[in-house]
């Protein structure tokens, strides 16, 4: 029955082209435009890490030397707090870090052209805390060295995709060589650095050795806060000067507990003496509520989502209303089976197949219109470029959307289509 | 085969109700081939509504093939449509966009049989009426007549107990028409009931008998030949038409 069923709705596709055109584009722009604002959202408030994500936290700390404190906990570090963070032992791994900027290009190339290109400088418990993949090599041992990780997107521009490891770049006049090449690494946000409006960057190029750029100066590219002056990065260390970010991971509530109470300890020796006169707080926030206390998700794009589930509502209402008018016109078919044996149950399995099959080919358009609103968005907004991405269960949901909206504007029509007594329906 | 008794339809809406059947009793036997005449608006196509499960009734009781049909749900009736009946309409009814083989196989793919079994029973009735060379024509390639027939196939594909003709000959020239009846004669000779609805006082006395319905009953009530030629009195029992025709 179900082939029957399929070849009555090409025929009744075939009927009436031009109406059920009108219906799959209502259907199609519905459910597409839902899906491109969808796409934003679960970009945008998706688990970038969720294997691990409450399992690491991000480190905020009350430490700040003046008189006037940060209103909360600080969620940028200096080196000395930092440090104390990273020689713990309590987390199966920490990551300090900061961002910075650099030129790079191919030492042995002939080329002099360089690339810009994004650094973090951080410790080497960074790649295991964050499960960076690797493509080649692996990461640096220590937070010192000559040594760098590098992305997969400079090392296409710069070695063509290939194996690099064990080549020498050059950044920024300084000679570096390449311990690991990290595979295509997406996070969405990119929550360890998720502060300044960097949620939504690209991973970085260069992973470099904290000490290394703090010895070479590479100046921090992100906040900076500090209680005295100081002439480059590489005189910071023993400074008042806040620019570095700590995450760790903390396996289980013991280990949570243990490591706020050496938080804790460690600021209140320093309360102890005199170097901060507040309150001792220290803050351990992981992924998701570290994400949702930053606030990434804009609202705006929340407030148009809504609007369109209110404009897929009325693409359903105006499709089945189209529907309505053709399902009245075939009034005569439905009597006419119905009086040769046809039962509403099978009229509704025809009907429901009709519609299976209209959503299934709105599905596919209201996907191809979703790409081509986000790659507008990105025209319009190249802010959300990084965002603007249908991943395959966005393509899922956007089929069973248009599946559901498909059937569920065939609902009311069928209904009113098996509602009148046969003889009616023949006149 | 069918049996009314009392059956009741009435119409209603905010102001007026109109009995289209009132206290309606009638008994066809199996093999009979009855008229149904009347004026129009009298309740003839009603009555075939009714018998055809086509519409429901208000009061009374309906057997049809020893299956009383009061209180059947939508696909208990939808099964006795597609087992037991067969439909010709006036306007043959026939999907204009569908070959004539596909016309002729919608009933059967309600039926649950598989392909071989459909075909066979398409071909079958296409060669009864006459039709099996036009099996892959369209509607519109087919005379008034040739469609009709085509409708009577249809009717025939499903091997019904009864067949309900509503004025089969009504869009048809006298010579299509002639045709047409001569199909339904044979069919009735090989044994099917047939009952038909139709203005044609000439059809109405070809059959064995002919019901006049007057405002929803029962007015006259004739036996023709080969039965017997025999005024019945009017408005018969059921159980006293069967006497009559038994008679």
């Amino acid at each position: 029955m179900l082939s029957y069923n399929l070849k009555l709705a090409l025929q009744s596709f075939k009927r009436a082209p031009s109406l059920y055109f009108l219906v799959l584009l209502t259907l199609s722009i519905g459910v597409g435009l839902l899906c491109a604002n969808l796409a934003l959202v679960s970009s945008m408030a998706g688990d970038p890490i969720a294997e691990k994500s409450d399992t690491l936290f991000h480190v905020s700390m009350n430490t700040w030397p003046g008189e006037q404190p940060p209103a909360e906990p600080f969620h940028l570090l200096r080196y000395r707090d930092a440090m104390q963070i990273s020689n713990s032992n309590i987390a199966k791994h920490s990551a300090i870090f900061y961002a910075s900027g650099v030129y790079a290009r191919d030492a042995q190339a002939t080329s002099l052209k360089r690339f810009d290109s994004n650094v973090r400088a951080t410790t080497p418990g960074f790649f295991a805390l964050t499960k960076a993949p690797f493509a080649h090599g692996s990461a640096f041992a220590k937070s010192s060295g000559m040594e760098v990780v590098i992305g997969d997107e400079l090392n296409k521009k710069i070695f063509a995709g290939s194996n690099s490891v064990g080549k020498t770049l050059e950044l920024d006049g300084e000679l570096l060589t390449i311990v690991g090449v990290l595979k295509p690494w997406f996070l969405r946000p990119l929550f360890y650095h998720a502060t300044e409006g960097r949620a939504f960057n690209l991973t970085d190029d260069i992973y470099v050795p904290l000490e290394t750029a703090i010895d070479l100066g590479w100046s921090n590219h992100a906040r900076t806060s500090s209680t005295v002056s100081y002439k480059g990065i590489e005189f910071s260390r023993d400074r008042n000067v806040f620019y570095l970010q700590a995450w760790v991971q903390l396996e289980n509530s013991a280990e949570q507990q243990a490591f706020q109470s050496y938080l804790d300890g460690y600021s209140q020796t320093l309360q102890d003496a005199g170097e901060h006169p507040h309150a001792i707080r220290n803050e351990l926030r992981d992924v998701n509520a570290w994400l949702a206390q930053l606030k990434i998700v804009d609202q705006k794009v929340l407030a148009f989502t809504l609007a369109s589930v209110l404009f897929l509502c009325v693409c359903v209402f105006n499709a089945s209303s189209l529907l309505l008018s053709r399902f009245h016109s075939a009034k005569f078919e439905v009597g006419l089976r119905r009086a040769i044996g046809a039962s509403n149950k099978h009229l509704l399995l025809q009907g429901l197949t009709e519609s299976a099959l209209l959503g299934l080919i709105a599905g596919v358009f209201s996907l191809l219109l979703s790409w081509l609103f986000l790659k507008l968005s990105t025209e319009f907004l190249p802010d959300l470029a990084n965002l603007a991405v249908l991943e395959p269960k966005l393509l899922l949901l956007g089929m069973v959307l248009a599946l559901c909206t498909a059937i569920s504007s065939a609902l009311y029509p069928l209904y009113r289509a098996n509602r009148y007594t046969i003889s009616a329906e023949l006149k | 085969m069918l049996i009314m008794n009392n059956v009741s339809r009435i119409y209603r809406n905010d102001t007026i109700q109109t009995h289209a059947l009132r206290d309606f009793s009638l008994a066809v036997k199996s093999g009979e081939f009855v008229a149904v005449t009347g004026p129009s608006g009298s309740g003839k196509s009603t009555f075939l509504n009714v018998a055809g499960l086509l519409d429901n009734f208000d009061q009374g009781e309906y057997t049809l093939d020893g299956v009383s049909v009061h209180g059947l749900k939508d696909d208990e009736l939808s099964k006795l449509r597609n087992e037991k009946i067969g439909f010709i309409f006036q306007n043959y009814n026939l999907i204009p966009d569908y070959s004539i083989f596909d016309n002729v196989d919608m009933p059967l793919r309600y039926r649950g049989f598989n392909n071989a079994e459909r075909k066979r029973r398409v071909e079958q009735a296409l060669e009864k009426v006459g039709l099996a060379s036009r099996a892959s024509y369209l509607p519109s390639q087919l005379s008034g007549g040739q469609q009709q027939r085509v409708a009577i196939a249809r009717a025939l594909a499903g091997e019904p107990k009864i067949l309900l003709a509503d004025e089969p000959t009504g869009n048809l020239d006298s010579l299509m028409a002639r045709q047409v009846m001569e199909l339904l004669h044979n069919l009735n000779k090989e044994g099917t009931t047939i009952i038909m609805v139709t203005h044609d006082p000439d059809q109405a006395k070809e059959v064995s008998r002919n019901v006049q319905i007057i405002d929803g009953e029962i007015s006259d009530f004739r036996i023709y030949a080969p039965l017997q030629q025999q005024d019945a009195e009017q408005t018969l029992t059921p159980a006293k038409q069967m006497e009559v025709v038994d008679a």
